[in-house]
């Protein structure tokens, strides 16, 4: 039995099926933001990685479903990368369908994100980017605690101007107070 | 030249410097390469696994890229100018078109911090010729004072600290991220080879 993490909008959980986590990623992928750009996914990739390990095998990539509290709706992704005993970081990543942006959603599955990994794993940090030029991605990564720590410049091309990636940081102890985590329910 | 250093054409090694050549890794090379892999204190990889002569010769056997050499990952043997290993460049060829290394220099080796600096140099000199790469990244320890040193000789720049991001010597370590960017992805210009070579 998987925990499955519930805040006051949305919670995390494990994509139900194969179909699932291929729909949500492919319109990850097929519907690019202005500041990443195209990408592709293809479904025999996406079945591949899901029938291997449900996407929830810590020492892989993994991925969670968001879904809306009050309706039930899947309204996107949260991922991590792998873990293994040696490391104690991994990061951590956010997509949030068109529809249901600037209501909230992805800071708040950022921070049940990073409830399921401190509470789980013995990381000392959790790390995400994001292009320079995506404002509400900052502004999400620093809602849910997350502080700049550089820049690295000119590491993104999309329509045909390279932009700098930023870096973003939360350490365990500035996790562990954070108001948030009374609010999240678990189980 | 060749003859100065001891190998057998030019085809055997890819740039040199005053101190050392970078060249791709030889069969020879792999017990040497796998201490030094093993005595880095940022691996290559993000697994836990210790390299082993063993391990390292099964990857550099590997019928998808053979010789440690494929088409996004390669590893560079850093020699000595009468060829001996002294140290390795670990390369990721990232699909934005910028390449990530990791290297190192053998702790013990006398020089060190001539090989090193060396080492990054001309790396750096190789890749800027290139004349489509946009950016390098490179990382290390931030106690790592002296693989810093190099970098930041080379015309690196510090991009970011990382509190606590890896585990080194049972303890969670700071890590550092430098980048050099090509002139002509700094100016968003085209990076057609004439005016990349303008450029820089």
């Amino acid at each position: 039995m998987h925990t499955i993490y519930t805040g006051e909008r949305t919670r995390i959980r494990p994509f139900r099926d194969a179909d699932e986590w291929h729909y949500t990623v492919s319109l990850d992928c097929g519907v690019p933001n202005e500041h990443w750009g195209p990408w592709h996914c293809p479904r025999a990739h996406a079945l591949k990685e899901f029938e291997e390990t449900g996407l929830v095998a810590p020492d892989k990539y993994s991925a969670m479903a968001i879904e809306r509290v009050d309706t039930g709706e899947l309204v996107g992704l949260e991922e991590h990368g792998a873990m293994h005993p040696g490391k104690t970081s991994t990061w951590i990543g956010t997509f949030v369908m068109k529809e249901h942006r600037k209501q909230g959603f992805g800071a708040e599955a950022k921070q049940l994100m990073l409830c399921y990994l401190f509470e789980n794993f013995p990381l000392s940090t959790v790390i995400a980017d994001t292009t320079a030029t995506h404002r509400d991605a900052k502004r999400g990564l620093e809602l849910c605690g997350m502080h700049f720590i550089g820049a690295r410049r000119k590491a993104h091309c999309y329509h045909g101007k390279y932009v700098d990636v930023v870096l973003y940081q939360i350490m365990r102890a500035d996790w562990e107070a954070g108001e948030y985590r009374s609010k999240v329910q678990r189980g | 030249m060749s003859s100065q250093i001891g190998v057998e054409s030019r085809n055997d090694w890819l740039a040199s410097g005053r101190h050392i050549m970078l060249r791709p890794v030889f069969a020879g090379d792999i017990p040497r390469l796998a201490d030094l892999l093993a005595e880095a204190p940022l691996g290559i990889e993000d697994d836990p696994y210790p390299w082993t002569e063993s391990r390292l010769r099964c990857r550099f056997e590997d019928k998808a890229s053979p010789g440690l050499w494929g088409a996004n990952l390669k590893l560079y043997t850093v020699a000595s100018l009468d060829n001996q290993v002294v140290g390795y460049v670990h390369e990721f060829l990232r699909s934005t078109g910028g390449t990530v290394i990791r290297f190192h220099i053998a702790d013990k080796v006398e020089s060190r911090d001539t090989y090193g600096e060396d080492a990054v140099a001309v790396y750096l000199d190789m890749a800027r010729q290139w004349n489509t790469l946009p950016r390098v990244t490179a990382t290390a320890l931030a106690c790592e004072a002296l693989k810093r040193s190099w970098l930041e000789s080379a015309g690196f720049q510090l991009e970011v600290t990382c509190r606590e991001g890896v585990l080194y010597e049972g303890r969670p370590q700071d890590y550092v991220v430098y980048g050099w960017v090509a002139p002509w992805a700094i100016l968003n210009c085209v990076p057609a080879g004439a005016q990349a070579k303008e450029l820089s």
